[in-house]
């Protein structure tokens, strides 16, 4: 199926006014949007694959129906009862810095922007916890925490693009997991409207053994079960003392050996970055230490300044042992610099058709993942680039991230290749145990892999999603989950 | 970068500027980040999106992507671009209408 042009969406553009003026008598006429250049920026989130089309001036999705901005709980609550009672499916929105299709509208849905609830509600220094609303942006509230001298550790690339809420409802992974955990670690409670528009609470404490976690039923939905409204982090200290160290190694098997040493001799890295000779070379370029160890490595330590001092030489010990040697910083300043921006807009620019894609494997694997992903890609297109760095690591395995990147071409045959890499890495994976996402989520491009992800677990979430979402309503099409009927489809052309 | 590289530029950016634009204050759209009004600004400009008022009023309201220049990683000044391509389009318009 061709992709509706935007031009045609404009000229067929229609205003729903009945449901417009239910939704104003809610939250105020100011903060219902229904003209089509405001519909037309919320028809797009960050995906790629959104991206060539919006290049091409083509919808990824559809146009959204409407926009609705409510400014309190209670206020989404009234909005969420009223499109059950109208049948009317709606998505919640955050900063859109999603990459997976999560908040692209695909049968016209309501578009409810949860911007301004963005107040820091509590920070609360004897317990360690911050409670702020869902909709308050990334960088704003690290920045309220780092004046109080607290971080909350949860350092995404995309810090400054998104809200609080959109972590958690991506289940992401930022910069420092590795010493602060991923969000499901640093989330303690939540406040959020259920479809049907009831309020569920789950109040914030260290640990709760009540049967299984309510919580961690809405971390990762990715709207499809319900809308955070607030939530209350961990949060902690600012590091007395960071240590960076920049390495350099003969080989990529000797730095991934030594970031599984490290990890599994229980130290405790806020940062471990290591990167294939593909995205080694062009940030080492005219470092001697690199000419013969082209594989560069990055580690962070922090905490403590006796403490993070200790756990960067026992790192280093081990890195030195597998042949490593400290290089000058330019790298670390280098990524330092550059660590909450994109780098693909040089590339989308230029009509390059640029993606990434992060899976989850074990250090036994990662080896023949990594080989068997790159000869895969080369397979679907020979001139294709593909680079790969680990960033987020653990004792039983690590993160791969991959960029890809296909030159300019004609659309429908770019549109094709990317869909066969896709799939390539998503089976590879698979087949050899890992998990096809390690942070991005799935929002719907992932859609076609998530039944061999999640195997008959994708059953038991449709069974939740029917029980509490009858009329599917709440971000229908996403997580693999039943559509609407006659809603458009995000996935690769294969 | 020419003006459309740069409007193209920061219409495929996930907005890193929004920070600089307040919490407090009353209006936080979508539509008016500094990207978005690239992206409306470069699709008009390209002919992928007609001209009309609706659009126009949307591409007039910088409020946010003025807030937001300063903290604009790659030092891009929308406003002054969305204000090129205004004039543009207007003039367009107006020898039209002779």
């Amino acid at each position: 199926m061709n992709a509706p042009v935007m031009l045609d969406a404009q000229r067929e553009s229609d205003v729903d006014l009945s449901l417009n003026g239910a939704l104003a008598s809610i939250v105020g006429a100011d903060f219902v949007r229904s003209g089509f250049a405001e519909r037309l920026a919320y028809a797009r989130d960050r995906t790629p694959f959104a991206t060539f089309h919006v290049r091409a001036g083509k919808l990824p999705g559809t146009m959204p129906r409407s926009i609705v901005m409510p400014g309190s709980h209670d206020e989404v609550a009234e909005v969420v009862a009223l499109a059950q009672a109208r049948n009317v499916p709606v998505i919640p929105f955050g900063a859109g810095s999603g990459v997976l299709g999560g908040a692209l509208p695909l049968g016209h849905e309501v578009m409810i922007d949860l911007k301004r609830l963005n107040r820091v509600i509590e920070i609360n220094e004897i317990d360690g916890t911050a409670a702020v609303d869902a909709g308050l942006n990334g960088g704003q509230f690290e920045a309220a925490l780092n004046a109080r001298g607290f971080t909350c550790g949860h350092l995404p690339q995309s810090l400054h693009m998104s809200t609080v809420g959109g972590w958690v409802a991506c289940r992401g992974a930022g910069q420092n997991s590795t010493r602060y955990g991923k969000i499901e670690d640093i989330i303690l409670g939540l406040r959020m409207v259920l479809p049907d528009g009831r309020t569920l609470d789950v109040r914030p404490v260290a640990r709760r053994a009540v049967g299984p976690s309510i919580r961690d039923l809405f971390v990762g939905a990715e709207g499809t079960l319900g809308i955070i409204t607030s939530l209350t982090m961990r949060i902690w200290r600012k590091p007395e003392r960071e240590i960076g160290t920049v390495l350099a190694f003969p080989t990529l098997e000797a730095a991934l050996i030594s970031a599984r040493q490290i990890m599994q001799a229980e130290l405790r890295p806020a940062v471990v970055r290591v990167y294939d000779a593909e995205e080694s070379r062009s940030r080492t370029e005219g470092l001697k230490e690199f000419r013969d160890r082209p594989i560069l490595a990055i580690l962070v330590f922090s905490g403590s300044a006796r403490l993070a001092s200790v756990e960067s030489e026992l790192a280093l010990e081990i890195a030195r042992q597998n042949g490593a040697v400290v290089a000058p910083d330019g790298p670390l300043h280098h990524w330092q610099k550059n660590r909450f921006v994109s780098y693909s807009m040089p590339w989308q620019t230029k009509n390059y058709y640029m993606d990434t894609i992060e899976v989850t494997g074990a250090w036994s694997q990662i080896p023949a993942m990594y080989q068997r992903m790159g000869d895969a890609v080369r397979a679907v297109y020979p001139d294709i680039h593909f680079g790969a760095h680990w960033s987020h690591v653990y004792a039983e395995g690590a993160c791969q991230y991959m960029t890809l990147r296909l030159p300019p071409m004609d659309d429908d045959k770019a549109l094709a290749l990317h869909a066969q890499a896709w799939d390539r890495i998503s089976r590879i994976c698979l087949e050899l145990g890992g998990s096809i996402s390690h942070h991005h989520g799935i929002g719907a491009f992932r859609n076609p892999w998530i039944g061999a992800e999640l195997n008959t677990g994708l059953d038991v979430l449709q069974a939740l999603k029917d029980v509490i979402d009858p009329n599917n309503i709440m971000n229908p099409g996403k997580l693999a989950l039943r559509p609407r009927p006659g809603a458009a489809k995000l996935e690769p052309r294969r | 970068m020419q003006e459309l590289e740069q409007l193209r530029f920061c219409a495929f950016c996930p907005n890193p500027c929004r920070r600089a634009w307040p919490a407090a204050e009353a209006t936080q759209n979508e539509a008016i980040t500094s990207s978005a009004l690239s992206t409306l600004a470069m699709q008009v400009a390209e002919g992928r999106v007609a001209f009309d008022d609706d659009v126009r009023a949307v591409l007039m309201r910088q409020d946010m992507a003025r807030a937001c220049r300063p903290a604009c990683p790659y030092g891009i000044d929308v406003p002054a671009l969305v204000d090129g391509v205004l004039r543009n389009l207007e003039g367009k318009a107006s020898d039209a209408a002779r």
